[in-house]
């Protein structure tokens, strides 16, 4: 699996940003003012922009840069944005139950942000591998056909042309396989069958896969097999390259009411402190 | 009733000419000035003994337009697909092309305002795609022409600059309205003045119907050709007598088919040789007669490889072909045999330079160019690449929507963009032809051939004048489907029309809900251009100009790595 290396302005943005922040919290500390607090607006307004390429993606016909230029910016601004957090937390494991969840959130965010970014990089190269164009919106309907097409085979077989372990092992294990989801990872294929490794292992309560796949009668369906098999492949990896979002985005919707929640509980301590 | 649609269900008079090029008639006053005066006079006669009177023409395809005094009423390079007759008052066209930056565009067309822009997000989704019958995209005519005017003195200028008048009742602007391509002169109103514009639907009406206007049209066309090599990078600098002299000495040829994409869809499925279908223009290794420059149409670049015929290059409008041998025969005196062979892919016009006038004339005007920069191979894409490109006919392309496979996560944020900034609707399909990494979308190329203009009996679909973009007037489209047709990619599509309430229209006549064609507009009237590639989040999305060699091997290069 080969991954896309990150832009090269991504990367010279971090070290500005890092920089950038880095002086505004030394001029705090020269003022000897509380670097939890300078870290923390920085931190705030950092937290903004990433947030903003969300609403950038809803208004794609605003000449405000392209969205490809915006996610760069919310990649580089997500490196720095940990950094300060670290920064802002003074690197120490939380203690309180409020900075325990907003910790949790951020890891959980920063996470499925960095997978996101691995599999967006990954996964689309190992997708067309196959040479195959796969619409997730019409693999249930390509699934049915398969089911279909393999019931018509066993269907048009003569009585006896098939062995009646083979086609108690059709009905018990083949076709409840190709009825089945796809699951969140990828199956192991045998080498040698181009099936998965676990129909294999079932089968052979009924029949040996090397007798089973080398009967002419039943090799139609093993090709409808092999094509679930890819077909499952290429869902997983969809499923992946979605996946995280389903994490990622409400998690930052949460995240953003415990930040508001902070700044209020942190100005009203101010507050209640200089009272 | 319109004689276009036949339709008899509107009252009002206005209602009537919807599907004409003007809503108001052509006053009789003008016809008849028309039939004594006019050019058409030839062919008046002959079309009435045919039984299609030129009268009936007008009224659907033609209108009177009034221009001001130093109005621009054709600039040179933009598209348009009409002649005009000037009827009273003066014009000029511009012969320098040293005049031309008086003509230079000052404004771009109409944009929304982001407010309004916004305003899309909240519009009402249609679960399939309908357009309102009270569209914002129609064409308003009026009489009065609103243009641009040149900012000078006008009497300076004529002065300085080589003008001539056109005469009253003479014809201009033919030859980019029955070729398709930009037009090749500017054109001011030197008085205030009123012209007949006829759109090329009629003009085409009249040549089928009268031989003698179709011969002075042709001739015509032939005199004024020299203007064809002033719309060309390779020969744009050449002065007007040059221009002139190499016009007369020049072969014009025309080679393949006109209707090559009547039968292309087929063609393509029966996955048959392309290569073996096309017309040899130019054979390797046979005698270079001259410098070959293209006028319409593509052609295909090979080399010979063994017994194989490897494509190298893509030749497209204004490109040429045979310079590295004519420079070989002005460094040596010996002449050099063709190095790569010419084919036509679908019809194509172009003219041959004999070598002995290259020399002579067009050489001494080059010796500042690169003249690798003018060379018929594009860059570094692959035989198969080029293959895929003309084969497909995808060359045609000037935005051809070509998507990175190695970089598309199928988020479809381009379709949703697409959908946002047309109702809820988008006006592309994420699939298409591919080959390795790279897929072309079912979206429309804006080509510079539209064959989809050709059938069109209203004129909707048409190039709008300054980009070339090709674009539907959805007040003028009676939903024939014609364009549908004739498109030989399949990305034209036919869409209920619905009223204000919600509710489909009906033709009274058929009770069958009423269509109009629909296509990419490119997102003309939206602040940011194309949503779709404005969209992508991962640079997966481009659009291709196919003119631009070192655009396309850029972009490709990307893609293939």
């Amino acid at each position: 699996m080969k991954i896309r290396p990150p832009h090269s302005g991504v990367l010279l943005l971090i070290l500005i940003g890092i920089v950038v922040s880095f002086y505004f919290l030394e001029q705090a500390d020269a003022m000897l003012a509380n670097p939890a607090v300078t870290s923390g607006w920085i931190l705030l307004g950092s937290f903004v922009i990433l947030c903003l390429y969300g609403a950038r993606k809803k208004v794609p016909f605003l000449p405000i840069g392209k969205t490809a230029t915006w996610l760069q910016l919310h990649l580089g601004f997500g490196v720095i944005s940990t950094w300060l957090f670290l920064e802002h937390v003074g690197y120490r494991f939380p203690t309180g139950l409020f900075e325990t969840h907003l910790y949790v959130l951020y890891s959980l965010l920063l996470i499925s942000g960095f997978l996101g970014w691995l599999v967006m990089r990954a996964l689309p190269e190992t997708l067309r591998a196959d040479g195959r164009e796969v619409n997730p919106l019409r693999i249930p309907d390509e699934l049915a056909g398969m089911v279909k097409k393999s019931d018509d085979c066993i269907a048009g077989l003569e009585p006896g042309e098939l062995n009646p372990e083979i086609l108690k092992g059709y009905f018990e294990v083949v076709r409840p396989y190709l009825c089945s989801g796809c699951g969140i990872l990828p199956s192991r294929i045998h080498p040698e069958f181009g099936v998965p490794q676990s129909l294999i292992q079932r089968l052979q309560d009924y029949e040996s896969p090397t007798v089973l796949f080398s009967s002419e009668p039943f090799l139609p369906v093993q090709r409808i097999v092999r094509e679930k098999a890819v077909l499952d492949l290429h869902r997983v990896r969809q499923r992946w390259m979605r996946g995280w979002l389903f994490v990622h985005v409400p998690v930052t919707g949460v995240m953003v009411l415990m930040i508001i929640l902070h700044v209020i509980l942190v100005t009203a301590f101010k507050a209640g402190g200089a009272s | 009733m319109c004689p276009v649609t036949g339709s008899a269900i509107h009252d009002s008079e206005e209602d009537s000419r919807s599907h004409c090029f003007s809503p108001e008639a052509i006053p009789r006053v003008v016809l008849d000035w028309v039939q004594y005066n006019s050019i058409l006079s030839i062919a008046w006669e002959e079309c009435e003994s045919r039984g299609k009177s030129i009268e009936s023409i007008l009224q659907i395809d033609a209108r009177v337009v009034e221009y001001e005094k130093a109005d621009i009423i054709i600039r040179k390079g933009d598209y348009g697909g009409s002649v005009l007759i000037p009827l009273e008052g003066e014009i000029r066209v511009n012969l320098e092309e040293s005049g031309e930056k008086n003509f230079a565009r000052k404004r771009v067309t109409r944009k929304r305002s982001w407010l309004s822009a916004l305003g899309q997000i909240f519009r009402r989704k249609t679960p399939v795609e309908r357009i309102n019958t009270d569209s914002s995209t129609d064409r308003v005519y009026t009489a009065k022409a609103h243009v641009p005017r040149l900012e000078i003195d006008l009497e300076e200028y004529m002065s300085k600059n080589l003008t001539r008048r056109i005469g009253l009742g003479e014809i201009c602007g033919e030859i980019a309205a029955l070729r398709r391509s930009p037009r090749t002169a500017s054109i001011f109103a030197e008085s205030d003045c009123k012209l007949l514009e006829i759109r090329w639907q009629g003009v085409r009406e009249i040549l089928k119907n009268s031989k003698e206007f179709s011969h002075y049209l042709e001739d015509l066309i032939g005199d004024r050709r020299h203007q064809i090599f002033s719309g060309m990078k390779t020969l744009t600098d050449l002065p007007e007598a040059i221009q002139r002299t190499l016009s007369a000495k020049s072969i014009f040829e025309r080679w393949g088919s006109d209707h090559w994409n009547r039968n292309f869809r087929k063609i393509m499925q029966s996955q048959s040789s392309m290569i073996d279908r096309e017309s040899i223009i130019l054979q390797q290794g046979h005698h270079m007669d001259g410098l070959y420059v293209l006028l319409s149409g593509f052609a295909r670049v090979t080399n010979k490889e063994g017994s194989e015929e490897k494509t190298v290059g893509y030749l497209r409008p204004g490109d040429v072909y045979g310079l590295k041998e004519l420079m070989k025969l002005s460094r040596t005196g010996v002449s050099s045999p063709a190095l790569r062979s010419i084919r036509a892919v679908g019809a194509i016009d172009l003219v041959v330079i004999p070598s002995n006038d290259f020399v002579e004339y067009v050489l001494p005007e080059l010796k500042n160019l690169d003249v690798d920069q003018l060379g018929s191979e594009k860059g570094l894409i692959s035989t198969e690449l080029l293959n895929f490109f003309l084969d497909r006919r995808i060359v045609n392309g000037n935005q051809t929507m070509v998507i990175d496979l190695n970089r598309c996560t199928d988020c479809d944020d381009c379709v949703k963009a697409c959908a946002v900034t047309h109702d809820g609707n988008p006006r592309f399909i994420r699939e298409g032809y591919r080959h390795a990494k790279l897929m072309v979308a079912t979206a429309c190329m804006h080509c510079i051939d539209p064959v989809c203009l050709v059938g069109c009996p209203t004129g909707a679909i048409h190039r709008e004048h300054s980009t070339g973009n090709v674009v539907i007037t959805q007040s003028e489209c009676i939903g024939c489907a014609s364009c549908v047709e004739s498109c030989p990619y399949d990305n034209i599509r036919t869409v209920e029309v619905q009223d204000a309430n919600g509710e489909a229209v009906i033709d009274l006549e058929t009770g069958k809900p009423v269509l109009k064609a629909t296509k990419c507009d490119l997102c003309l009237d939206q602040p940011s251009g194309p949503a779709c590639v404005n969209a992508c989040p991962h640079d997966a999305l481009h659009r291709i100009n196919f003119s631009d060699a070192s655009g396309v091997s850029s972009i490709v290069e990307r893609i293939t790595g």
